[in-house]
């Protein structure tokens, strides 16, 4: 799933976040990526923080 | 949901609305969005913008979370039986007010309780200074009732019925 389309889904549902992020299958990398960028007191953060707990990212050790 | 980053020492805390008699309430992301959001509804005096909120004047602020349900088990051979946090509410805000017939959130209140399917976005905001710890929720209101007895100042009761699962921590 396209992580912007994640995202709107996310900032915009009166649902709970936990078990709306369960449902989506993202990027981790991509996650991980915008969440360092993201304003952190935003919805997009919020909902970042959330997908990143459901997606993961573990940079490979060089 | 992040928890809040600050420690407040000693704080005092107030309630917040929004004040349009139709609300759009934020959404559960922006419920945990100080800037633009929650700010918003919560006035100067708790460090906020108070744009599109207003104070409710209550007695004391209620408690506010869940309330859990358990279900217990009996183990056979086991001296204890076991128990098991199960689907949990949102505690129901019951609040206390000197009524007094001309205030604007009271009346909200009323006319959101005549109602009954109006959702609001309500804030808890702790104030130390500077510095201010949101609870932000969305809500219905019920049992709104006058309690106008000639000994005693006039008081109205009312109760805030949260949202499932609507409901977040912010902070400035």
């Amino acid at each position: 799933m396209e992580l912007q389309a994640a995202l709107d889904e996310l900032t915009s549902t009166y649902k709970d976040l936990d078990l709306v992020a369960r449902g989506l299958q993202v990027n981790g990398k991509e996650v991980a990526d915008a969440l360092a960028e993201a304003e952190s007191d935003s919805a997009e953060a919020v909902a970042l923080r959330v997908l990143a707990k459901y997606n993961p990212y573990t940079p490979a050790k060089k | 949901m992040a928890a809040p980053n600050k420690i407040l020492p000693g704080f005092s805390a107030s309630l917040w609305m929004q004040s349009a008699a139709t609300p759009t309430a934020l959404t559960t992301a922006n419920l945990a969005v100080w800037s633009g959001q929650v700010a918003t509804i919560v006035g100067t005096t708790a460090n906020g913008t108070g744009s599109a909120g207003v104070q409710v004047p209550v007695e004391a602020v209620p408690a506010f979370g869940q309330d859990d349900a358990v279900a217990n088990f009996s183990v056979a051979g086991s001296r204890q039986s076991d128990k098991i946090p199960t689907q949990s509410a949102p505690t129901s805000l019951n609040v206390t007010a000197a009524w007094n017939p001309s205030d604007t959130a009271l009346l909200q209140i009323r006319s959101d309780a005549y109602s009954g399917i109006v959702d609001r976005t309500f804030v808890v905001a702790a104030v130390d200074g500077s510095s201010t710890v949101a609870y932000a929720f969305n809500g219905r209101v019920s049992q709104f009732t006058i309690d106008a007895q000639p000994g005693a100042e006039a008081k109205c009761n009312f109760t805030i019925h949260p949202r499932g699962n609507q409901y977040g921590w912010s902070n400035t």
